[in-house]
Parts: C-alpha cells; structure tokens; sequence
C-alpha cells in the first residue's frame, strides 16, 4: 500500500468534522487465524444487532460490509459455514471472504483487505470480539465533532490501562482490537506499517500517524466490547512465548521509528542483559534488520506525538 | 369386621372433619331433613357427634360388608357399596340417597384404598355440585417425616393399619393430593389436617434417625423443616369445593424437564444502565451459551423500566430470547435474589450484579466443575478492580481507576469462610435444589452479607467444588453510593452476628479432610496460648528485661485486625512455601523493642496490608452491590 506524504496538518484538520449532513457506510474488516466457527458466529451476531440498530433505528449508518481475511493454514470458514452466517445475518451486514493462505500477519492482513474498502469508515476489529449493541454509532459520534481522526471501543472484562481525558476521550493511541478509523485517513497514512511490525504496536503506530495529522485519537468508554482475555490464577497477564517475542520486538522498532534511540539503547542493553530467551531473540533481530537496512526512517524527530512511558506508549493510570 | 376401629376425638381425623363441616355447612342446612353421606365409613366414629352437632341424618357407605350389617345393627342407616368409576359411583349412590338432599359429604382415609380414586371424586364432585353441598376428604400423608427419615436409610415397614396400610393403592403428599383432587374436578378450600410429632411410624424407638436426641435426627430435621411443609402431618383433612375437571396427567411429574445449564440472576436498579449493558455484553461473548438471564428490576420506577427494557430490547436475538425482565417492586436487596431463584430455570443458579464483569468462560468454567463435581456448588474466583463513573463527551461510561487485586482465595474453604466471605457472589453458582428441593431463601432480615449467609448455609449441606480459575471481576465503586457505604458498621457487624448465630444453631456437614484441619488448628490455638502465656509470665515478673508492652500491643493489634486476619489467604502461598513464614504473635513476645519497631513497620509494608487498606477505611467486600 502506498504510504501517504507529508500534508500540513491544518489541512487535515480542517476538514473535520468527518460526518456532517451525509450518512456514512461503515466497512468492518477482521483477520482471522484459526477462529473457531462458534466464535466467528457469536462475533457476527453483535456486530449485526449493532448494524441493525445503527442502520434501521438510529439512521446512523447506511450500510454495513464485513470482510474476513484468513491468514490461518486452513480454512476458518468453509463456504457452508459462510452460507449460514449469509442466511442469518446478511440481510443486515453484507459478507466477505478471502482465504489469503498464509499468515500476513496482523498489519499486512488489514492492509490487504483494505485496499478493497469503498465505503467512508473503516472498523477495524478483532474477530473474536463481541460488541456492544450500540458500539457502531458510539465510535461514530466523536466525528460528527471537530478533530477526530480515530475512535476507539472500551475493551472489556479487562480495560486497556492507559490513560484518556475523562471528558473528552483524548488519549495517545487506539487499539485496533476495536477502532473506527476514517477510510481516506487510512488511505492517506498509507494503512498499517506492515513492512515494521509483524503482531504488535501497528496500532500504536498508526493511532501515532493520525496524531500526526493533526487530528485527534479518542476513547469511548461507553462503546464496549468483549474481546476474550483471560487472567492467570493469581491474577496476572500471561503472555505466551510469540506474544512475548512480538512484544519485544515491536518495542525496539517503535523507539526505532519514532526517533527514541536512546530508548532503543536501553531496551536492547536490557534485553540482551536481563532479557528471555524471547528478548534476547528479538534484540538479535533487531540488530539485524538495523545491520540490513530493514527498519524504517524515524519521524516525529521533535518528539510532539510519541509517547514513551516506563516501557508504555501512553501514561498508565494502573498497572495491569 | 373391619380393621379400622377409632373413635371419634376432637384432635383426629374425625374431630378435624367435623370441625371442617361446621365452618362450611350452612346453619340453614342443619336438620334431619338432609343427609350427611359418609363414604368409606367403616366403623361410623363420625356419625354420634355428627348428627349432634348438625341434626342431619347421617348415611354410612362402605365396601365391607360387615361393618355394614354393624351399623344397620347400631341401628344407623348404612349402605353396602365399592365406590368405582364415575358413573357406576353416581347410579349406585343415587340409590342409596334416594331423592333426599344432600347437605354434606365425607370420605375419610378412604381415597387411598380405591383403585379408581378419580372415579370416586368425580362422582363427589357431581353430588356436591347438584347438591350445592360440602365435602370433606382426609387421606394420611406420606411425607411424614417419620417415614421419609426411615426411608432414607432404607427402611420401609409396611402395617396392619396407619401411615403405611398394607391395603393402600396410593400415597400421597400435599402436592400429589391437590393433584388427584383437580383430575377429579375438586378444589380445596380449607384446611385441618391432623398433626401427629411422633406418628404410627415411629419405630423402633431407639432409631438413631427418629429418636430425637441424636445429631443425626438433628440434621435430618432442619432440613425436612425447611425442605417442604407438612413433616409433622399424618393426614390431610380438606374442604373441598367442586370447579373444572384437571387433565389426569397432572398426578405424575415430569422427569427431567428441560432446563438451561445456568440461570443468571442479575439485579439492577436501572440507575446505572451502561454498567447493564457492560455486563449484558459479557454475556453476549460467553463461550457456553447454555444459560438463561433474569433481570431482577427492583423498585424500577417508569423511566428506569423503560431504559431496563432498552438494554434488554437491544440485545442480540440469540441472547435477547434468553433474557426476561423480572420485576419485584417490594423489599430489601434480598427480594430479588428470593424472587429470582423462584423463577430461574437452570441447574445452577449464580447471581450477577449489574457492575460486575464476568470473563467469557465465566459459563464455561461452572460447566466443568459440575461436569467434575455435580450437585455441589460451583466456585471459581473474582478478583477485585476499583472504578468509577465518567462522563465521556456527554455520555455515561465506566472508568476502572486500579489494577486488578487478587484478594479471595484460589480454593473455597470453609473453615476460613465460617469467619467471612471470601466469595462474591458472582464467583458461585448454586445447584438449583438448594432453593427448589432444600427449601434454602435468602434471609429478608438481613440487609448485608445475605450472600456469605446463603452461601454459608448451602455450603455445609451440599458442598463446593472450586477451581482457582479467575472468571470474574467484582467491581469497587471507589465514589458514590454502593451497599459498603449505604450501611453503618453496625448494622453489618449486627447481621454477621445473625448469621453466625444461625451457623451455630444447626449440625454441619463438614468436608472429607476437616479432622485434619480441625486438629491442625486446635494445635496452633494450644501452642499460640501456651506462647503468649509463657510471656505474659515475663511480663509479669517485672524484671525490667523484657519490650516495652506498648510496642508488643501494636504487633498485636495488626495481627488482631479484621483486614489481617480477611488478607490471610493472600498469605497463604508465602507460608505454604515456607511454613517458617506464618506470622504468629508468639514469633514477637521475646523480641528486643527496636525489633518490635522495625517489625511493625514491616508487617504495615507487607503486601497483604497495603492491598487491604481499603478494608481499613471501609467495610469488607464482602457483598454485592446492585446499581
């Protein structure tokens, strides 16, 4: 996908508000990988409630597309299982899928299914995540307002930590486990940075993007969502071995990209000292990409976007 | 002639009835002129009183021959006749009428001889219809607790007459009685039935589940009281008014009837409608969907009831047609948990706050410890996460402020829970039978902890089965009105008394292992005494050696304190690594004053205290809030 060049951020800014007297369409798209068909179901269920109550209740929306891509081995979704979720609920949400055959990765996968978005939003969700039934005009409504350029869902039972402004939603970046983000915005930014992050912090970056523009990342803390996250029994996080290396590495190419080389020295001195066998793996990678040229130019050189936090990419209200 | 040769008494069966008959039958009815029919009459220990309390003339019917030609002997009108099918019933009894008004009729422990009971009722039903008359029926009932106690030991005695008569065709409890009557177009109207506390059944004397003393009897008693009515009844003595003929089939159960896997009770007092719909959509998302959702609106007013039904209306259909609105406009918190539990359907039922979170194998995780451990409760873990309301470009939302804090124990145990509750109500699920079969309600006089008090009792009778899988999130206002704040200390430490007051009232069934436990804990208890009173003793001798009492009071204190002793379980795995590191008073009392000192300030450092500060500005978390 073409990356977007540089354009004053007034212009951006000024076309805000995005939604005035017209009414947007709204594209979902989610990647799977190896989502059980049960799963798949129940997420499509809300998200068709949803667009039901958006599209013949509210007005809000127009229409409403959902595209699957599949990054798993094997089909998730085999043309039975898809003409049973068409049967229930395409009268409602129109359909899509395409079995890529092989794992794209989160960043890449979007970008693919992205390029084939014709409508004003993009909802970029998670596909074992079970919204609200009122999420879609929640994470529409900040851009009937000046300066919004992404909206981002409460994910629950576990709320991202990091810290918003109570009152008006502002926070540093949006996850993409469920986020609204304006189609030519995406457009213009180029989509995720597919070429740097492989699993993790494409969000970070691309919410950092937006902020870029000018425009305005904002929490909707009554736009909720299930995404099914367990806590270990004493009541930690546990990230599997890849959630760990992925983590690892996202961090380095983050300080990377968004001119903390400073940072960069640190996590990788700490990670080749003290790391996990995953750490140490992803400083050995990093220092590769870096020895091939595989990383990418550093922006925000005056630091008026990127956030670095005690290893975090917004101020934490808590830790998790 | 016949076996059953009982005189009349004001407190049988016969008293009962004619007692029953003068409240019913009309003043203007009582002359010679109508009769009284006595079905199945035998030795007619009715008929003297009977027709002196009312005047009428009374008709004996019975099946047996020789009691008959007895009577016609005593010089009393009496009819030989097998009561049968309707209409064979009605013809033959026509006869015996003889065009002659009937003012009342009674069939007295004689339904449960026949073979057609229905057939007899039927025909009872048409005379007291025509007649505009009152009929009285007694039959002995079955679920005496005499019979049940013996019965669940496997003994079943059959005797010449009484309770188990050899010659009964059927039994009956109240309920399976109310069934017979409406199959046979009969509808009761009042009630006397006769109360025996040691019925014919009572024996052997010495039967360790009848004899009253024994702790057995003890046990099995509180639960038949609060299991079902009528423990003490030998025979239902019933009014009875004929209405419309029931189906037959209503006499038998239904076997298994169809049932979700688990009702979720939820209160919500529709003031805080996002907190609804947060929990609603974890619900939405549960990786089980084999449940049923109440929502218990309690004290909705019209507006709040209309944005309830939104929420609901909203849901997706899956979940909306599994989702009713229930809505009780009376009494405390405990009203709806009561009315809840009466209406769920499930196996199992668990409560659900409105601002409590359950993660998506919530449903899942009971299903795997009632697969593992059926018929117990069903106990996983909630940890605790503080929030707070925002409002968020105009709209209502929900802010967690903390971290999330493992305070309750991975393990259900119920030594520590006989202290407190360290279970929240959303991280147990009760089998229905607690509520349906045992009788068990949530206490209405309390105002908090009616939580810890059903859980406790339910706990001791049908056990827990735990997984330290964390599946919820108890959330902690840490601003405005929750039940922590609605209520005084008082009245919290008035209901904790209530309820271990009724702990102590009742025999408990412990679980396998607690011999053990109890001895472990008796011998800490000796060893922790004969510690304090070796010190106390150098206290005592004043030698001037020794730390400066004061600083050995603080220690004591913190390890007295409810947030210590409710943190013991964060403890736990520290001590079950290192025993050495239990903290006992004893490891204090010979301690110089400056490690007294150093050792307060670590004891006011450890985790445990800092995580249970809140307990310390407020009270415990210990029950549910419903917003």
């Amino acid at each position: 996908m073409a990356r977007g060049k540089d354009v004053a951020v007034g212009d951006w800014f000024d076309r805000t508000p995005l939604i005035q007297d017209q009414v947007p369409s709204v594209w979902v798209q989610s990647v799977l990988y190896k989502t059980p068909v049960r799963a798949v179901d129940r997420a499509v269920e809300a998200l068709a409630r949803s667009a039901e109550l958006a599209v013949m209740e509210d007005g809000v929306c127009k229409r409403v597309v959902l595209s699957y891509g599949d990054c798993s081995p094997a089909r998730c979704l085999e043309d039975a299982d898809l003409e049973g979720l068409r049967a229930k609920y395409g009268w409602i949400v129109e359909i899509r899928y395409t079995w890529f055959g092989e794992n794209l990765g989160s960043a890449r996968g979007h970008n693919r299914l992205a390029k084939d978005c014709d409508l004003e939003f993009m909802l970029v969700l998670n596909p074992d995540i079970v919204i609200a039934p009122r999420v879609i005009q929640h994470l529409l409504e900040p851009f009937t307002r000046t300066g919004t350029g992404m909206s981002e869902a409460k994910q629950l039972p576990l709320e991202h930590p990091k810290d918003y402004d109570p009152v008006t939603g502002d926070t540093s970046w949006a996850a993409t486990a469920c986020a609204m983000i304006p189609s030519e915005v995406f457009r213009h930014i180029g989509g995720f940075d597919e070429d740097t992050f492989f699993m993790y912090c494409d969000d970070v970056d691309f919410s950092w993007q937006v902020r870029l523009l000018g425009l305005r990342v904002v929490f909707q803390p009554n736009a909720v969502v299930l995404h099914d996250k367990r806590l270990s029994s004493t009541g930690g996080w546990d990230p599997t071995p890849a959630e760990r290396y992925y983590s690892a590495e996202a961090a380095l190419l983050l300080a990377h990209k968004w001119s903390r080389p400073d940072l960069v020295e640190r996590i990788l001195t700490d990670f080749e000292a003290h790391g996990d066998e995953n750490q140490t793996r992803a400083a050995r990678t990093y220092r590769t990409r870096v020895a091939q040229g595989d990383v990418p130019e550093p922006i925000d050189g005056d630091r008026r976007v990127g956030v670095f936090d005690n290893g975090y990419y917004a101020k934490h209200r808590f830790e998790l | 002639m016949s076996n059953y040769e009982n005189a009349f008494a004001p407190d049988n069966v016969y008293g009962h009835a004619l007692a029953l008959l003068l409240d019913v039958l009309p003043s203007g009815e009582r002359n010679d002129a109508a009769i009284h029919l006595d079905l199945g009459c035998g030795d007619a220990a009715l008929a003297g009183p009977l027709v002196e309390a009312t005047g009428l003339t009374y008709v004996g019917v019975d099946a047996d021959g020789e009691s008959v030609a007895a009577l016609v002997r005593r010089g009393l009108e009496a009819h030989a006749l097998a009561l049968g099918g309707e209409q064979e019933t009605l013809e033959a009894l026509a006869g015996v009428i003889g065009g002659r008004r009937v003012a009342s009729i009674s069939m007295l422990d004689t339904l449960e001889h026949l073979y057609d009971g229905t057939g007899a009722l039927r025909a009872i039903r048409r005379l007291a219809f025509d007649n505009e008359c009152a009929a009285v029926i007694s039959v002995p009932n079955v679920t005496h607790r005499d019979i049940g106690f013996k019965l669940a030991l496997g003994d079943w005695q059959y005797t010449e007459t009484g309770l188990l008569d050899t010659t009964h065709t059927r039994f009956f409890s109240a309920e399976s009685l109310e069934r017979e009557l409406a199959a046979g177009g009969l509808y009761r109207t009042a009630r006397r039935d006769v109360e025996l506390e040691m019925s014919d059944q009572h024996f052997p004397y010495s039967h360790s589940a009848l004899a009253a003393g024994t702790t057995l009897h003890h046990l099995l008693r509180q639960l038949r009281t609060q299991a079902a009515p009528d423990e003490n009844t030998n025979q239902f003595v019933w009014a009875v008014a004929p209405g419309p003929i029931g189906d037959r089939a209503v006499f038998t159960a239904q076997r298994n009837p169809e049932r979700p896997f688990l009702s979720v009770v939820m209160r919500t007092q529709g003031r805080r409608l996002h907190c609804l719909r947060e929990a609603l959509t974890c619900l939405a998302g549960q990786t089980d969907e084999d449940f049923e959702v109440l929502v218990m609106g309690h004290r909705l007013e019209v507006q709040q009831q209309i944005g309830v039904e939104r929420v609901i209306e909203d849901l997706p259909k899956s979940l909306r047609d599994r989702t009713r609105l229930v809505k009780v406009q009376h009494g405390n918190r405990v009203a709806p948990l009561n009315q809840g539990f009466e209406a769920a359907r499930g196996h199992y039922i668990v409560i659900l706050d409105d601002d409590d979170i359950p993660l998506a194998h919530w449903v899942e995780t009971f299903r795997r410890l009632a697969d593992r451990e059926p018929g117990r409760m069903l106990r996983a873990v909630a940890v605790l996460q503080n929030i707070d309301a925002v409002e968020t470009n105009g709209q209502g939302g929900i802010r967690t402020t903390g971290g999330i804090e493992k305070l309750y124990p991975s393990e259900f145990d119920i030594f520590d829970h006989l202290r407190a509750n360290f279970t929240p109500n959303m991280a147990i699920a009760f089998p229905r039978g607690v509520f349906h079969d045992l009788g068990m309600r949530f206490d209405s006089e309390l105002t908090t902890t009616e939580d810890w008090d059903f859980i406790m009792r339910a706990a001791v009778v049908v056990g827990v089965a735990s997984s330290p899988e964390i599946t919820s999130i108890y959330h902690w206002w840490v601003r405005g009105e929750s039940s922590r704040t609605m209520h005084h200390q008082r009245e919290w430490d008035r209901n904790n008394g209530r309820i271990v007051r009724k702990l102590d009232s009742r025999a408990l069934i412990l679980p396998e292992g607690s011999a053990s436990r109890i001895r472990e804990v008796m011998a800490e208890r000796d060893a922790a005494r004969a510690t304090a009173d070796a010190a106390e003793r150098r206290l005592a001798i004043g030698s001037g050696v020794g730390p400066d009492p004061r600083n050995l009071n603080e220690i004591a204190q913190i390890l007295e304190s409810r947030s210590w002793r409710l943190s013991s379980p964060l403890r736990l795995p520290a001590v079950l690594r290192s025993p050495s590191r239990r903290v006992r008073f004893s490891t204090y009392v010979s301690m110089s004053d400056e490690d007294l000192i150093h050792a307060a300030e670590e004891l006011r450092r450890s985790r445990s205290w800092r995580l249970t500060s809140v307990l310390r500005r407020r009270p415990a978390p210990t029950g549910g809030s419903a917003g």
